[in-house]
């Protein structure tokens, strides 16, 4: 089992014993022991699972390691935060997707049949497109962030409210819809910036990152 | 009376019980709660106040945060600090400043040469009154004290802001080097004498 270590706020390190990991293209910084590096095609998805990232833009340009040793994962001095899954469905920007492996099943999923209409809306709203990136089972992610990811506990007598544009991901069981807070000095000129928001609600997390797209 | 709290150095967390908070536009990030978000025109200062942030170029696009619950705000994943203020005054750019308690009163004051060499106008912004202000910065924000035994010498590109009975004086190391075009890259500098604090951010604009 690929074992998951944060080093500091920006770097993690990923021991691998005869295993293959995911990670995005571009991000090993240094490893030991003996790893191989390939782009990957599939990135533990089947062809149909391809066709349909290719389709959809949400492709995360992967590639895997394999082998025996240490590496080191960092992207452009962003934040990164393991997330551990038990048996849950991450929902991900593949933009914001820093590795994962094999224990986990990576999916492209159309926003229209999570949250029907309003979700869309939410991918356009966001300027993230139509389409997100799903890992499912038990294991360890991670994701990266402008600014630490902060995960927001959502129940179902509390829903959470997140502007879109510092939306991260999410877990759990959860539903989102499109709030607009929109009045009279919207249409003089003089929003406040916030006139958007996505409320999450059922049981999970939402991550935020401290900064807005 | 709104609670601030730090939720880990790049996100503030504001408590509200059916109350206000001023926040620059566009820096919400989450909430829970019941909350309502409205531009604020005038910021709390009245026309002539608003007429002269104009006027002054030290504009701030302010929105005022309504309801309870908790709301998230931050900016450019900038490290963010809270000064709580026991009626006090603090002068502090406008750029640096994320949100203020209702209860705060801020105004427009004149400068002089350090806004000019700074780069960031003539004219600065004062908060007053009793409440938390939080101010961001690009790394953490360090605080300096300054007594009337030891002024304090501070690169204008790091400032952030001060409090406190301090006069400020603009100080020019210049000499035969900087002319020739061999200059250090410290010819000016702010001095602060009196007694108060001073806000700097470890890096230069």
């Amino acid at each position: 089992m690929p074992s998951y270590n944060q080093l500091n706020e920006k770097l993690i390190e990923v021991t691998l014993n005869n295993e293959e990991l995911f990670a995005k293209r571009g991000s090993m910084i240094s490893y030991q022991g003996n790893v191989s590096f390939a782009r990957s095609f599939l990135g533990g998805g089947n062809v149909s699972d391809l066709a349909m990232r290719t389709a959809t833009n949400e492709g995360n340009a992967l590639m895997s390691a394999r082998g025996t040793g240490k590496i080191y994962y960092g992207y452009n001095g962003l934040f990164v935060s393991l997330i551990t899954l038990a048996n849950e469905t991450m929902y991900i920007e593949s933009e914001n997707l820093l590795a994962y492996d094999g224990r986990l099943r990576s999916g492209t999923m159309f926003l229209g049949n999570q949250g029907g209409i309003q979700s869309m809306v939410r991918g356009a709203v966001s300027g993230q497109g139509l389409f997100t990136t799903t890992l499912q089972g038990s294991g360890e992610l991670a994701l990266l962030s402008d600014g630490n990811a902060i995960g927001l506990p959502v129940s179902t007598e509390q829903p959470v409210f997140v502007d879109p544009n510092a939306y991260v991901g999410h877990k759990g069981n959860l539903t989102s819809t499109i709030v607009t807070d929109v009045n009279w000095k919207t249409f003089v000129g003089q929003a406040s910036g916030e006139s958007y928001q996505v409320k999450f609600m059922g049981q999970g997390t939402v991550y935020i990152q401290a900064s807005e797209r | 009376m709104s609670s601030f709290k730090i939720n880990s150095d790049r996100l503030l967390e504001v408590g509200l019980q059916n109350e206000k908070v001023m926040a620059i536009a566009g820096s919400m990030v989450a909430y829970t709660g019941s909350m309502k978000f409205e531009k604020s025109i005038l910021g709390g200062e009245g026309f002539f106040g608003a007429l002269k942030r104009k006027v002054t170029n030290e504009g701030m696009s302010l929105m005022q945060t309504t309801g309870t619950g908790t709301v998230y705000f931050a900016q450019n994943a900038a490290e963010i600090a809270v000064i709580p203020l026991a009626g006090e005054k603090i002068f502090i750019e406008s750029s640096s400043l994320l949100a203020y308690d209702i209860a705060l009163k801020t105004n427009t004051t004149f400068a002089g040469l350090r806004g000019a060499a700074s780069g960031q106008g003539l004219f600065t912004s004062t908060v007053e009154g009793t409440g938390n202000i939080a101010v961001i910065s690009r790394g953490n924000l360090i605080t300096l004290e300054v007594n009337p035994k030891y002024p304090l010498f501070v690169d204008p590109q790091a400032f952030i802001g001060y409090k406190g009975a301090i006069q400020q004086e603009f100080i020019f190391d210049v000499n035969w080097r900087t002319m020739v075009g061999q200059s250090s890259g410290e010819s000016y500098q702010l001095k602060f004498t009196g007694q108060g604090l001073v806000y700097i951010q470890p890096a230069e604009r």
